[in-house]
């Protein structure tokens, strides 16, 4: 039977909760406290003791690996962005061309439909736009809250 | 003597300082300086890289649009790691519909099984589902003590908390992976 292996003594046990909430310096047997001193001297809480420093080690770099792997994204900042406001003259512009462009048009049975992705595992509200056959359809994201689709008629053509 | 932690802090509170001062791209740099650390604290409050990312990229922001207000009353990594709790849990507010689906529809992580053969990525594994299992303070104050090294006091600080109640967590946190630690080797097992 392997040191380790070897029954706790009544030492072992009576540190056992100590074990469990010291300091990791006590725990690689550091100090004159009666733990760390009873790890120095016990070769089964010296083994327990460096399976619990180095599991809390795997799992701190499995966060930290994580952590670094994440997508670098530039961030924009709002000062330098320009302000939500100015979409809405280009949004007002671009939405009075689509309604007059429909006005002017038949009921067209095949006109872009807009419906929102339903993305199960990472939702957004991203517009779809399915345009049919022989289409050309045009979509402006000018802000978060609005999109702008235009339907610009046939392809290769008005 | 200034500890590591202290002199980072002394940076970023330096470079804070700069961009208030409107210092041409000084909030690029503390931006930069800040980012991972950032996305580590998110990591205690999620489970995946991007979204840690979504939500250290949206304290980022909170701190260019706030920052000209922040008076240096307590230390800069104590108002954002603040600022990443607030964001997490509205993040997880937002999300708390999606997860409740998702959960319906998708099994919980499994458990590696305990046996002598338990290998190094399994018991990253069953420390990792452990300690997801924490309650948020104690995963948040172990988390910062003893995967990332921050002394209790300015634990205490940053979760404003007393330091007795953090070293309550602490200890509780602790008992609860520790135990799970030694309950996966098999030699213990046959002892408890």
């Amino acid at each position: 039977m392997s040191d380790e292996r070897r029954a706790m003594s009544d030492e072992c046990m009576r540190l056992r909760d100590s074990l469990l909430t010291a300091e990791p310096d006590e725990l690689r047997g550091h100090g004159q406290s009666d733990l760390a001193t009873h790890i120095r001297d016990c070769a089964r809480c010296s083994a327990d003791a460096q399976r619990i420093l180095g599991a809390t080690a795997l799992l701190a770099g499995q966060l930290d690996r994580t952590a670094r792997i994440a997508p670098v994204r530039t961030v924009s900042k709002p000062s330098e962005s320009l302000p939500a406001w100015w979409a809405l003259p280009i949004a007002a512009v671009l939405a009075s061309v689509l309604i007059a462009n429909e006005l002017r048009r038949a009921p067209d049975p095949e006109a872009p439909r807009v419906g929102l992705l339903q993305d199960v595992r990472r939702p957004v509200d991203v517009p779809v736009v399915n345009a049919p056959a022989d289409r050309n359809v045009a979509v402006f994201r000018t802000t978060e809250n609005i999109t702008v689709v235009w339907n610009l008629g046939a392809k290769g053509g008005s | 003597m200034k500890t590591e932690t202290e002199t980072a802090s002394a940076e970023l509170e330096r470079l804070a300082r700069a961009a208030q001062r409107g210092q041409p791209r000084a909030f690029d740099r503390l931006a930069e300086a800040l980012l991972p650390r950032l996305r580590r604290w998110a990591l205690a409050h999620v489970s995946s890289g991007d979204e840690a990312d979504d939500i250290a990229q949206e304290v980022l922001l909170k701190a260019h649009r706030s920052l000209a207000d922040f008076g240096f009353e307590s230390r800069i990594t104590t108002w954002l790691y603040a600022v990443t709790r607030r964001t997490a849990a509205d993040w997880h507010r937002k999300r708390h519909r999606r997860e409740t689906l998702m959960a319906e529809h998708f099994e919980a992580p499994r458990e590696p099984a305990l046996g002598p053969e338990l290998d190094t990525m399994a018991l990253t594994e069953l420390v990792r589902l452990e300690y997801r299992r924490l309650p948020n303070r104690q995963r948040e104050v172990f988390d910062l003590a003893d995967l990332q090294g921050i002394p209790l006091t300015e634990i205490a600080e940053m979760l404003n908390l007393s330091p007795i109640t953090a070293r309550v967590h602490l200890h509780r946190a602790r008992a609860a992976i520790r135990s799970r630690i030694l309950e996966s080797h098999p030699a213990m097992v046959e002892d408890l």
